[in-house]
């Protein structure tokens, strides 16, 4: 995906919603959401919050692109992600939480509340996580992936330490990500 | 390092950061600008998401295996990794055998000898989590199962799979309440529990919520204007590990 693609793409779907295209909207929404939804959740740390805040976010959005409060529809993506980071700034400032904090960006709030699905799943992404690392041959590379993930020592650190270079770091961690993808795809079509 | 293997690697670099948060919110929300409709981009970020968040789980509960046990721990075989994921019934599964129910016995550390039926679940000292099945495909008319679990530090959880093609057990939202056999007082409910897009239901009894001793459970339907029916009825033992 081009930057050049991305801003024609944009222009026309703000473009035929002005024009009362519904099926435009139900474009922009797909093409869009699995991205707003993912970011959503990794900010807020939270499935359901996430959920929520991007329905409200495509609320905001519908009706600004509808009523052509959008100056340069070419970063429609941009427009999408300011309203959906500003509507999770505002669940924070609004809601209980435990913490508070006048920085939103330097906390992480921690998900308390996971329901019996979430824990089952984060549970089962550990076993086929497990299933990876035992697959490892090389103990090197299993010990790389903990002391970057979990340890998160420096990249250069874990180079130094282990006798690599930056080329064989990334390949290790692009290596065990597609093949904890394969193993991933694989539990789930079972 | 060619060209692409360059970008490449600064594609991964920026995709480990961002997952690990090493981003500054500038940085963090100019890659979610470009990758906002980028599926490649957002299926690798899944994907290392969920490496990472699986990693994290090993890592807490290994330091909580040997904080609490401080002795050496058994790892499982690996055949046995591939049965311990908790798999959701498909519609070919329907009548499940309880052998199978087993199955959802999850653990991270566990030797293989302490594999036993979910009904009646000896110790598991090294499982954060206790998934017990209650079948309801016999729930009409059959003798109702005792279940029993040892009281120990885990989080408890009781799931059933509704068949939806039952419509007699099939209703908007269901209450699970526990009562104590001694003097029928609930002791827990959960209600308004819904069925999640596999046809399953959970409840969540918690940690260390349910002190030992015999209980009852009733497993009720409920229709939008209020109406009850119950479903499914049957007798919990929770006592001290042995």
């Amino acid at each position: 995906m081009t930057k050049e693609n991305e801003s024609q793409i944009a222009t026309a779907l703000v473009e035929r919603i002005q024009q009362g295209d519904k099926m435009a909207e139900a474009d922009m929404v797909a093409r869009y959401q699995r991205g707003l939804l993912f970011m959503l959740r990794h900010r807020a740390n939270n499935s359901e919050l996430a959920d929520d805040i991007a329905q409200e976010t495509w609320r905001i959005v519908l009706e600004k692109v509808r009523g052509k409060e959008i100056k340069n529809p070419s970063t429609l993506a941009a427009f999408i992600v300011q309203i959906g980071k500003n509507q999770l700034n505002m669940s924070y400032r609004g809601a209980h939480n435990a913490k508070v904090t006048v920085n939103i960006d330097d906390v992480v709030p921690v998900d308390t509340q996971l329901k019996p699905q979430q824990i089952l799943e984060r549970n089962n992404t550990a076993l086929v996580v497990r299933k990876l690392l035992q697959e490892l041959s090389v103990p090197r590379d299993k010990e790389l992936i903990m002391r970057f993930y979990i340890k998160e020592e420096d990249k250069k650190a874990i180079c130094q330490a282990l006798a690599l270079d930056d080329l064989h770091f990334n390949r290790v961690l692009h290596r065990a990500r597609h093949r904890f993808k394969a193993l991933w795809q694989q539990y789930m079509a079972d | 390092m060619d060209i692409n293997e360059h970008k490449q690697a600064q594609h991964e670099q920026r995709i480990q950061n961002y997952i690990l948060n090493k981003m500054s919110d500038e940085e963090a929300t100019a890659f979610e600008i470009e990758y906002l409709a980028d599926q490649a981009c957002i299926e690798q970020l899944e994907i290392a998401k969920k490496l990472y968040q699986g990693l994290c789980v090993i890592a807490d509960d290994s330091d909580a295996l040997i904080a609490k046990n401080n002795s050496s721990t058994q790892v499982v075989a690996d055949k046995d990794v591939d049965k311990m994921v908790i798999k959701t019934p498909k519609w070919w599964q329907k009548n499940v055998p309880s052998w199978s129910i087993a199955a959802t016995v999850l653990v991270m550390l566990l030797p293989f000898t302490f594999l036993q039926s979910a009904k009646n679940i000896a110790a598991l000292p090294s499982a954060p989590i206790r998934v017990i099945n209650i079948e309801m495909a016999d729930f009409r008319g059959a003798k109702n199962n005792t279940l029993t679990v040892d009281n120990t530090n885990q989080q408890l959880i009781l799931s059933t799979y509704i068949d939806t093609d039952r419509k007699d057990l099939v209703y908007p939202t269901y209450d699970f309440t526990l009562y104590a056999q001694h003097n029928n007082n609930a002791v827990m409910t959960l209600a308004n529990i819904s069925l999640n897009q596999d046809n399953m239901l959970y409840f969540n009894l918690g940690q260390n919520k349910v002190e030992n001793g015999q209980y009852h459970y009733s497993i009720i339907g409920k229709t939008k204007k209020g109406e009850y029916t119950t479903l499914k009825e049957g007798q919990l033992t929770i006592k001290n590990k042995l």
